[in-house]
């Protein structure tokens, strides 16, 4: 079996090194350099890796679980009714995770847990945990949009929820 | 190789250094803001095991931050809005918080800092993040600084919360603990 020498008079075997840096060291380099800067540009700009903390988005999305944020979701077109968006506070360190109920110049209203859009109910196979929100009517803005958690099992005034600004959007959760 | 490779090289590092030296010499402004707010973040936060004349002492060291006649507007998600005015309402509020909960754990994320036109002021946006003892979930919020710089020294005059999320008819408070439930997502450092 061949063997590698090191400087240090170590030896090394030949499978090691093909193992570990491969047949052509250089080649590997310049995957190596790809893989590095596709990932980065990848994680930076187009897929943001979130880990979901809070219960308001049970039970659709539990707690510690990691996903995705599509940042290109939205490029040609805007955020659509029942997308699960990520939206920003200051900056991208934090943001809350909702669903998009309702789009802007809509009228949205909660009745005895059942969401009224244009005073038509609204049909939400997501929402599975018993509600019995009261909400008046409320006129979502030009660029923006409604957002409100699938868990409404909690009470109304400790679930954040309201109007978003379409600039705050980041994107829409991937899985 | 050439000669004077060798020599280019180490003329290159000196002004990377001298660069680098000068940067932490005189620090532009902005530098010097953020690392204040991240001062601050550290003076509020306080532990469990910390003493009372620790917690006495942190507390007032708070003030230092902020101008004699600064002014605090916090109108946060679930509770109604009230304001802390000058030197004396926030060494109360300091001192107060201290005494409600064994431990708090602030930070303050995504500081971006916008320098006035004189140089003199400066607008500071940032995610405050915090946690307190016994309390499951931790508090978002984002916030608006307002900072002035008097006799050398940058200090707050004025904070306003900024909502992310607006209602027509938010819901009365019902309680005056603030509870923030809320599905919130953490970025993951890229390559997770």
């Amino acid at each position: 079996m061949s063997e590698t020498v090191t400087e240090s008079g170590w030896r090394v075997p030949k499978w090691v090194s093909t193992l570990v840096i491969g047949r052509r060291p250089k080649r590997t380099l310049i995957r190596l350099v790809f893989l590095l800067v596709g990932s980065v540009v990848i994680f930076k700009f187009v897929l943001l890796p979130i880990r979901v903390e809070g219960a308001s988005m049970l039970p659709t999305y539990r707690e510690r679980g990691v996903n995705f944020v599509n940042r290109l979701a939205y490029r040609t077109h805007g955020p659509r009714r029942g997308d699960v968006v990520a939206i920003r506070y200051a900056g991208e360190k934090i943001m809350l995770m909702k669903r998009v109920i309702g789009l802007p110049g809509e009228t949205v209203s909660f009745r005895d847990g059942k969401v009224f859009v244009n005073g038509s109910p609204l049909d939400e196979p997501y929402v599975k945990l018993p509600t019995n929100w009261n909400l008046p009517q409320e006129m979502v803005g030009p660029n923006q949009y409604y957002v409100v958690g699938d868990n409404r099992s909690m009470r109304e005034s400790d679930h954040v929820k309201g109007r978003a600004e379409r600039k705050r959007i980041v994107g829409r959760v991937l899985l | 190789m050439k000669k004077w490779m060798p020599w280019m090289v180490f003329a290159g590092f000196l002004v990377v250094l001298g660069g680098w030296g000068w940067q932490y010499v005189f620090p532009k402004p902005e530098v010097v803001i953020r690392k204040r707010m991240l001062e601050l973040a550290r003076t509020v936060s306080f532990q469990a095991g910390d003493g009372n004349l620790s917690k006495l002492s942190s507390a007032q060291k708070i003030t230092t931050f902020f101008t004699m006649d600064a002014d605090i507007v916090v109108d946060g998600p679930g509770r109604s809005q009230y304001r802390i005015n000058g030197h004396s309402d926030l060494l109360e509020a300091a001192i107060a918080s201290r005494r409600a909960a064994a431990s708090l754990l602030v930070e303050f994320l995504d500081i971006s800092v916008e320098l006035g036109a004189s140089a003199n002021d400066a607008t500071v946006s940032m995610t405050i993040k915090g946690r307190v003892s016994g309390d499951r979930d931790y508090f978002v919020q984002e916030v608006r600084v307002f900072i002035d710089k008097l006799e050398g020294k940058w200090l707050i005059k004025r904070i306003e919360t900024v909502k992310v999320l607006t209602q027509a008819h938010p819901s009365p408070p019902l309680t005056a603990t603030y509870s923030l439930c809320t599905a919130g997502a953490i970025r993951l450092p890229a390559g997770v």
